[in-house]
């Protein structure tokens, strides 16, 4: 195992310095997408004007130049291009900071207005201090499996104790809410679900107690609520169940039913396991904000492996910053590896470099094929959620003011409610079918970007 | 009732009420939920939420797309104009993020008269912003190609930016429409066919109500003519006061009019040339009682140095054209204009060169006034209207930097430069946002000029002046890069 780690240790080093003298090219678009909120974009795109830089300089692998602040002194702001990694001597909490989003936006728009030059020693310090992390994170992985440290996860019989004993309360707090008649919770108060929510925190299962917070945030005022809060109701007593009966169940599933209830795995565990070498296409970023914690949701698809894969990433504004910048609608050469799970989805990145690629995929021929790919995941994860899938031929269409997508073969599934690029949906595709990556399940769909005569384009 | 409908029925109500009854199911579903239900040791909560579960699991398991055959959409038409070129579809996006809509707009005229299009998947933020912006909508819809009309026939927002019939639109808006749709539609008969606007009114005249007579009246004004005389005449009787106002107030305009000529009647009892000099004399007041009428006012008490006759002299000057003068006082203009100049009856004239829209005599006076009119903004040529600004900058700055604004040609460089100078000695007076939307006007030629040269010593904030200066340079420097764009840049 050693021996194999190591070996991988240094195929990745390698890899990553040829790749790192290929220079990459990004559109404006997708630089923005990269960045934290509307406000950094905004910032980014004011300062994308050389005439608010002191100095500026590019090489193959890296940008960096000086601008101007309110400071005395101007910040000094480095990209590196090769892993698309920022820093800025800026004080700003958010990252990227607008100075990284305003140097890599001039480099998008004319990148030879940018001078080519030998980097500065404070740029090749930081470059080589990268370097120096990455090799140690390789060793410590390498000592953590040697000495017996990585293992799947701790001993927890103590908490799973008190998980057992979180589900039971849950149990009988389910169990009431059906006796008494959903009818009553539209006039329950918050204190209702806060109660419940905190129990399965202090039990230590603070997946299951997201869910009662999920079933807490149903709009008890819109029609035909009753559907989808049964759906999440049964979900959560499948999830609880399940945890009940866990040695009952094949040992993917397990870990699924685990990692629902909130168990987490360590990250050098996972970046342990065998991974796939793939061209990441990244086709979509979704944001979500709940109680100050950001949650980035990136979508990935293997050109070669067709396999998908769903990166999380979790940081809380002005408090942490996140430890990857994706730029979706752009590719990377990278390692992955999945969860542990049934049917994974949720992966890893071990190691990844910029990259550039046409962004061409292999998609399914009808909805046919993607309800039938569902079917084949409820087999083995009664409980399972969002998924990508790149569907040929799509097209918009609108019914009793309701809008669904339409394959090749006239069958349709609804857009989501909550899908807020429509309209630009609709200017791209102009009324024609096309290939559409979609993120979604059962029958709730949300286009990503659509393939406009082969061209990727990012919604 | 399905199996599912009816499990959701009965957790509505409770399973304290009912226990939920059995389920119909298939063959392997049904023995499974029998094995539920069968099952001693769940009670009813427990027989609901397992049921369920195996309800759930089974339901999206077989989960089928929906087959709606009345689905559908009609694709957009294919363009037939060139998509503008990617360099300048930059500069767009940097005017947007700027947030200026005069260089947005100004952007949407460089594109349709290049002969372009807009690329489709920006139309859904350009339509969004004409919809909240009326000067946005005709330039954006010169260059939204089929697609964004297309997409304005989908989305009811945006109707607005719809281009259909003028006809049908015309005429629904005048039967149905709302009194400013009402009022948009008889203007646009009247710009072509002041006979068939002035008809139209006289059709529905009977059954409206005064407010909107009047307000109707009121489009009248365009293509206003002699075939209007005797139809306002005729309004002057009607009960409304407002409605009576309108009407004199339309006539009043009217050169052929019996109250213009009664007007100038009285003017040649009081102004007169004699030997080569011109005299005037006091009215013989009171003046006949439909003079007071049809809106010319005596003398107010709190009036001070001026006497009643001079006062409503002033007023019948300035309801006349200015070019009677010189057929009655057989000069050329620029002497009856010197003359009635310094009998004190110049800004009277200006008033009447606006009124009867006489281009040459608001040349005149402009030239020659020593007196700053704020309302003559509109009506003057740009050439003789920017020299007669710079006179006054200085002193009238606000004023005149406000009139300047609603300009349609862009400012000179001279011009600019003093307003530059007026707004450094009073940074606090405006902003950025003031300044976005006079982008259009600003010079890019400003760029190059030696600030110095025109700042000369004069004392001026400078930190306050300099933090708006690099935001307006920045704001020209735009404009610079799309004109450069859209002058050297080939469409896609």
């Amino acid at each position: 195992m050693r021996s194999e780690v190591r070996h991988l240790s240094n195929i990745n080093l390698i890899t990553n310095r040829i790749l790192s003298l290929m220079p990459i090219s990004m559109t404006e678009e997708q630089v923005l997408a990269s960045a934290p909120d509307d406000a950094s974009r905004k910032s980014g795109r004011d300062l994308a004007n050389l005439q608010k830089w002191v100095s500026t300089g590019r090489s193959e692998t890296a940008l960096w130049g000086a601008c101007k602040g309110s400071g005395s002194k101007p910040y000094q702001t480095q990209v590196d291009l090769s892993q698309l990694a920022f820093k800025c001597s800026c004080p700003s909490r958010k990252f990227p900071c607008k100075h990284g989003l305003g140097l890599l936006l001039i480099y998008s728009r004319q990148p030879n207005t940018i001078p080519e030059e030998s980097s500065p020693e404070w740029v090749n310090e930081w470059l080589s201090k990268r370097q120096v992390t990455a090799e140690k994170k390789a060793e410590k992985l390498e000592e953590a499996v040697a000495s017996g440290n990585v293992t799947a996860r701790k001993n927890t019989a103590a908490r799973e104790s008190k998980v057992s004993e979180g589900i039971a309360d849950l149990h009988k707090w389910l169990k009431d809410m059906i006796r008494n008649g959903l009818l009553q919770l539209p006039e329950k108060k918050s204190a209702y679900w806060d109660t419940t929510s905190r129990r399965l925190i202090d039990a230590q299962a603070p997946g299951l107690a997201a869910m009662v917070r999920n079933l807490a945030e149903t709009n008890f005022y819109t029609e035909g609520w009753q559907q989808d809060f049964m759906h999440q109701l049964l979900r959560l007593y499948v999830t609880s169940e399940g945890y009940n009966h866990l040695e009952d169940l094949p040992e993917t599933l397990q870990e699924d039913i685990r990692q629902l209830c909130g168990f987490t795995i360590s990250q050098d565990y996972l970046k342990s396991l065998p991974g796939i070498h793939d061209n990441w296409l990244i086709l979509g970023k979704q944001v979500s904000e709940q109680d100050k914690l950001t949650t980035e949701r990136y979508w990935l698809y293997g050109e070669s492996s067709h396999r998908t894969a769903l990166i999380l990433q979790f940081y809380t504004k002005q408090v942490t910053t996140p430890a990857l910048t994706l730029s979706p609608g752009t590719a990377i050469k990278a390692e992955l590896a999945w969860y542990p799970s049934a049917h994974p989805l949720r992966a890893v990145i071990k190691e990844h470099r910029s990259s550039w690629s046409p962004m061409q995929a292999k998609g399914m021929h009808s909805w046919m094929e993607v309800v039938q790919a569902q079917t084949a995941i409820s087999q083995v994860q009664p409980v399972f959620h969002d998924q990508l899938y790149i569907v040929e031929q799509l097209l918009p269409v609108q019914y009793q003011g309701r809008w669904y997508l339409s394959d090749s073969a006239q069958q349709l599934m609804p857009l989501k409610p909550s899908f807020n690029k429509l309209w630009k949906l609709l200017a791209v595709t102009g009324g024609q079918p096309m290939t559409m990556a979609v993120t979604g399940c059962l029958q709730q769909y949300e286009p990503l970007g659509v393939w406009d005569h082969s061209h990727y384009q990012l919604l | 009732m399905e199996s599912w409908q009816l499990l959701i029925n009965t957790a509505l109500l409770g399973t304290g009420r009912q226990a939920l009854p059995e389920l119909q199911a298939s063959d392997a579903l049904y023995d499974a939920l029998l094995h539920i239900r069968q099952d001693t040791e769940n009670d009813r909560e427990e027989v609901l939420l397992k049921s369920g579960a195996l309800l759930m699991n089974f339901r999206q398991a077989g989960m089928m797309p929906l087959v709606l055959p009345e689905a559908t959409i009609t694709a957009c038409l294919p363009e037939s104009k060139p998509y503008c070129h990617p360099d300048a579809v930059g500069s767009l996006t940097q005017v947007l993020t700027l947030g200026s809509i005069a260089l947005t707009r100004l952007w949407m005229e460089h594109c349709a008269n290049a002969g372009c299009i807009v690329p489709a998947r920006l139309l859904p933020l350009l339509l969004e912003e004409a919809k909240g912006n009326r000067k946005l909508r005709e330039p954006l819809m010169a260059c939204y190609g089929n697609r964004g009309q297309w997409l304005s026939q989908l989305n009811p927002d945006w109707q607005a930016m719809l281009a259909t019939e003028t006809t049908t639109i015309e005429e629904d808006a005048w039967t149905t429409g709302t009194l400013s749709q009402r009022s948009e539609a008889l203007t646009k008969v009247r710009v072509t066919n002041p006979e068939e606007g002035l008809q139209m009114l006289m059709d529905i005249w009977k059954q409206e109500n005064a407010a909107t007579k009047a307000e109707l009246m009121d489009c009248l004004r365009t293509g206003l003519s002699a075939a209007d005389i005797a139809w306002l005449q005729e309004a002057t009787t009607e009960k409304s006061l407002k409605v009576k106002e309108k009407a004199w107030k339309l006539l009043r305009r009217l050169p052929l009019s019996n109250i213009v000529q009664t007007y100038w009647q009285l003017i040649k009892t009081a102004i007169q040339a004699v030997d080569g000099q011109l005299i005037t004399s006091d009215l013989a007041l009171p003046l006949p009682a439909e003079v007071y009428q049809s809106g010319i006012d005596k003398l107010p008490p709190s009036a001070i140095n001026m006497t009643d006759e001079t006062y409503q002299l002033q007023q019948l000057v300035a309801h006349v054209p200015c070019s009677f003068f010189t057929t009655y006082l057989e000069q050329d203009m620029s002497t009856c204009l010197q003359w009635l100049t310094a009998a004190g009856f110049e800004e009277s004239l200006l008033t009447a060169a606006i009124r009867f829209e006489e281009e040459a005599w608001i040349i005149a006076i402009l030239e020659n006034t020593h007196t700053f009119y704020p309302d003559v903004f509109h009506h003057a040529p740009p050439k003789v209207l920017e020299a007669y600004a710079l006179r006054f900058v200085e002193k009238e700055g606000s004023g005149v930097i406000l009139r300047m604004g609603a300009a349609k040609e862009e400012w000179g460089i001279t011009f600019t430069q003093q307003v530059f100078r007026f707004v450094a000695m009073h940074p606090y007076s405006y902003n950025m946002n003031f300044f976005l939307e006079l982008a259009h006007l600003l010079p890019i030629a400003i760029l190059e000029s030696d600030e110095k040269s025109y700042f000369g010593d004069i004392l001026y904030n400078q930190q306050a002046w300099k933090n708006l200066r690099d935001k307006l340079f920045e704001l020209i420097r735009c404009k610079a890069i799309m004109l450069q764009h859209f002058h050297s840049s080939t469409p896609q």
